[in-house]
């Protein structure tokens, strides 16, 4: 249960050295004493969580929270082998009776194409022909020559379940480079002439064009085809401590600071 | 008389803290073993012992298919690829230094190639993704990232370690018997291909599997290079993946406590299963002359 | 020139192709390093998302973790040597064991980052940490230090030995006084090899001391070496200037593996010439 460290860099060198510094650092004497409470999961929320956490513990101080990464699927286990007590996902997951499920909001995956393509809008359908391999070059979209390709997440990351999701795995014949984080996904479509890739979170993107959905482009809280949605689960039989901090973290207003976008409006019962 | 007794018992207790060192180290190698060979056994058992199962291409280990034939297979391939690169190019290096370069040239190969083996395989990767996957998307036309690509990068990595092994082996021929060689009317050629090279055969094939095993089990150099696609064989200008990338690729989806967790072990084990046999016929028959 | 050389030709044409190809890796390295170099980035922070950030944090993690690595496998590997070499019985079970230590010496680095990030981190909760990383590169080493150690301790002649224990000495103090200071030129050589590959590890380090620096420096906190840092900036790094910094970072990488090889060589090579035994004859 520790943060990939491939995804967590990706984030941001501020938020990290922060987390990483008062979370793991002294995590030391945290690791022989347990903490009251464990939050566990998807590492593209782990910035939000933290600034999260740390306003929640000063209204709390008898409460320590400790925070770690281990992405969606890692933090689901951690919470169903009681070894965390709330797990963050990019992922559903059907929380039966036992574990209560609460959404955070939601976070927009972007299309990223090389700048060779000579791409810089398609529209839902044309990408969904891109994944099916019936676009095998550019030119049939009105771009240039270059042939495409596609390079994806690897299993387990909340961006490649939205798009799996939305546009379909993509076809077995169609050649698939797998990167390990966002940022290699960026990197690698930005060297090779005709990819294209997806990445979760609105940030600048160096090197590669971010691509218009249907003429448009993403605006914070705009309509846009390709959202991935975070969530939390807790046990249904969990103290008010926990009850509280879930429902802090599923709620809190500083979540547009980190580019998730509230959720349709929802109460949260206690 | 006291001080005999004294150096008797410091004896015993330096004798005693080396085998505890060993016993160390013996408890180390067996725990290793054991926790990788009990994830692996439980993850079999899960999936009823059906080993047949595993050997395919169908890798989603979301679904809950963990088919490992393809890293198995792209491991096989990628390391002979490296292997049939640097084969020539070290025999080469180690029938120069060993019989061609004067006395300054053999000491200053020895040291150039003893520092270029100790070059970090990640600094191979880099070159990989500056000159050899760009390459060979201009040359191939496919996406540059393949087993090939892989095999090249490993074979760059491996030819310094290779070459000085095999030089130390060759050199190990006795001075004597070339000059009985020749003596006996053989020219260069010949003394080298039909004696020397024939009697450090069982040194050259030590040397050799050692590069072998560094193939495999090296992880970064290839994971830069090779594309980590996971769908079927797409030939060598193709990407693919590896047992050892697939490892680092799963470790954070597969954690400990998520029931598939055991196939990561077993991918370790079918690697250290590997580099037993190599070890085994390595040392099987080692006589150097 | 005699007659039927023609493979000795082939051969030291083959010789220069291979040392160009890989050469060619160093000279790119050093001109993409060199290109902007400031040696300002050895004592600055990383940065994530703007230039000019340095390597400070991770050379020091590099070093101390691997003289902490150092400093634990090389003492503990050595004993199990001088116990193999000297002490062993001619059991069965000590052939099993010498023969399964060779093959441990070539475990695949991922292997052991998988073993320890079970054990220490999913297991016993440690973060991604210099101490993670630092047990790690240790247990990477040990069977290395014991096989390499081993051969080395067999190679001193064994009549040497057998004099001295004939001269009333006891074992231990023929492996003191006569054994180690034998083998001690080729044990440096040894020590300088086993330096460089701990300082150029990355597989082993990238789910054990984690791609992070924290602020200071300490047994917990994220211990990233310069290689991972190399693979990271160089795969992934969203700083504009990522290119300078990948390659500044592998040639100060480089350079401190060849200086650790080289640097030992000529240590070696001191303490012989000083026996009186020429440089050339150990190569």
């Amino acid at each position: 249960m520790v943060i990939d460290p491939r995804e967590a860099r990706g984030v941001s060198i501020r938020h990290l050295l922060v987390t990483l510094a008062v979370i793991l650092g002294p995590g030391a004497a945290a690791a022989l004493q347990p903490a009251a409470i464990t939050v566990a999961g998807a590492t593209s929320l782990l910035p939000y969580a933290r600034a999260v956490i740390g306003q929640w513990s000063r209204d709390n101080p008898s409460t320590r929270v400790a925070l770690t990464g281990g992405g969606s699927l890692g933090g689901w286990y951690a919470l169903r082998l009681g070894r965390a007590d709330i797990a963050l996902s990019d992922i559903p997951f059907s929380p039966g009776t036992a574990l209560k499920e609460l959404p955070i909001g939601k976070m927009p995956v972007l299309l990223v194409i090389n700048r060779q393509a000579g791409v810089s809008n398609l529209t839902m359908g044309a990408l969904r022909r891109v994944w099916r391999g019936q676009v095998r070059r550019w030119s049939q979209l009105g771009g240039r020559k270059a042939a495409v390709r596609l390079v994806v997440r690897q299993a387990g990351s909340g961006a490649r379940h939205v798009i799996d999701a939305r546009l379909g795995a993509p076809a077995p014949d169609v050649l698939q480079i797998v990167q390990l984080s966002n940022g290699a996904v960026v990197r690698t479509v930005s060297e090779m002439p005709g990819a294209v890739g997806y990445v979760e979170g609105d940030r600048p993107w160096l090197g590669v064009v971010v691509c218009r959905i249907d003429g448009q482009a993403y605006r914070p809280g705009g309509p846009w085809p390709l959202y991935a949605l975070p969530r939390l689960y807790f046990p249904a039989s969990a103290g008010p401590a926990i009850w509280s901090l879930s429902h802090a973290l599923a709620s809190s207003p500083r979540k547009t600071g980190f580019g998730i976008v509230p959720a349709a409006r929802r109460r949260f019962g206690g | 008389m006291e001080r005999q007794a004294l150096n008797g018992w410091i004896e015993r207790w330096q004798a005693r803290l080396l085998w505890a060192a060993t016993l160390l180290v013996a408890m180390l190698v067996l725990a290793i073993t054991l926790v990788l060979a009990v994830g692996a056994t439980r993850f079999l058992q899960s999936r009823g012992w059906r080993l047949g199962v595993l050997l395919g291409a169908n890798w989603n280990p979301l679904a809950g298919h963990f088919e490992i034939g393809l890293f198995i297979v792209d491991t096989i391939i990628v390391t002979a690829l490296a292997m049939a690169m640097t084969l020539p190019f070290g025999l080469g290096v180690a029938v120069f230094g060993a019989y061609v370069a004067s006395s300054w040239e053999r000491t200053a190969l020895r040291w150039l190639l003893t520092v270029l083996a100790a070059v970090p395989s990640v600094a191979m990767g880099w070159w990989g993704l500056a000159v050899v996957v760009p390459g060979l998307r201009r040359i191939g036309g496919g996406p540059g990232f393949s087993l090939l690509a892989a095999g090249a990068v490993l074979a760059v990595m491996l030819l310094p370690t290779f070459g000085l092994l095999a030089l130390e082996v060759l050199d190990k021929v006795p001075e004597d018997w070339h000059q009985a060689s020749l003596a006996l009317g053989a020219s260069e050629d010949q003394n080298l291909l039909q004696m020397a090279l024939r009697v450090s055969l069982p040194g050259l094939k030590t040397a050799f599997l050692t590069a072998v095993a560094r193939a495999m089990g090296e992880t970064v150099a290839v994971q830069m290079v090779i594309g980590g696609a996971v769908y079927g064989f797409h030939g060598m200008l193709g990407p693919g993946a590896t047992l050892t990338t697939q490892i680092l690729t799963d470790m954070a989806i597969l954690p400990l406590g998520h029931p598939a967790h055991g196939v990561l072990d077993l991918m370790a084990v079918i690697l250290l299963a590997g580099l037993t046999l190599l070890t085994i016929w390595a040392q099987r028959g080692d006589e150097r002359p | 020139m005699k007659r039927g050389r023609r493979w000795y030709a082939v051969s030291a044409g083959i010789t220069v192709v291979a040392l160009a190809i890989v050469l060619w890796v160093l000279l790119l390295l050093a001109k993409d390093g060199l290109a902007g170099w400031h040696w300002s980035r050895l004592t600055r922070f990383p940065r994530e998302l703007r230039s000019g950030g340095g390597i400070a944090p991770e050379l020091v993690n590099t070093v101390s973790m691997v003289m902490l690595a150092e400093c634990f496998s090389a003492p503990v590997g050595m004993a199990v040597a001088v116990w193999l070499t000297d002490y062993a019985p001619p059991a069965a079970w000590v052939g099993w064991l010498k023969r399964v230590l060779i093959g441990f010496q070539s475990i695949p680095a991922i292997v052991v980052g998988l073993i320890v990030y079970q054990t220490l981190v999913d297991g016993l909760g440690w973060p991604l940490s210099v101490g993670s990383g630092t047990i790690a590169l240790a247990v990477l080493n040990l069977p290395a230090v014991a096989v390499l150690g081993a051969t080395v301790l067999s190679e001193v002649p064994g009549r040497l030995r057998e004099g001295s224990l004939a001269l009333g000495a006891t074992r231990i103090q023929t492996v003191w006084r006569l054994m180690l200071p034998a083998a001690l030129p080729a044990l440096i050589d040894q020590l300088g090899y086993s330096w460089a590959r701990l300082a150029g590890e990355t597989a082993a380090l990238i789910f054990t001391a984690g791609i992070n620096v924290g602020p200071r420096w300490g047994w917990f906190q994220p211990g990233e070496t310069l290689a991972v840092h190399f693979w990271y900036v160089r795969t992934e790094g969203a700083m504009p200037d990522w290119r300078m910094v990948a390659a500044a970072t592998g040639l100060v990488l480089v350079t401190i593996t060849a200086g650790a090889v080289l640097g030992a060589k000529l240590w070696a090579a001191r303490i012989l010439a000083k026996r009186g035994v020429g440089v050339s004859e150990r190569g």
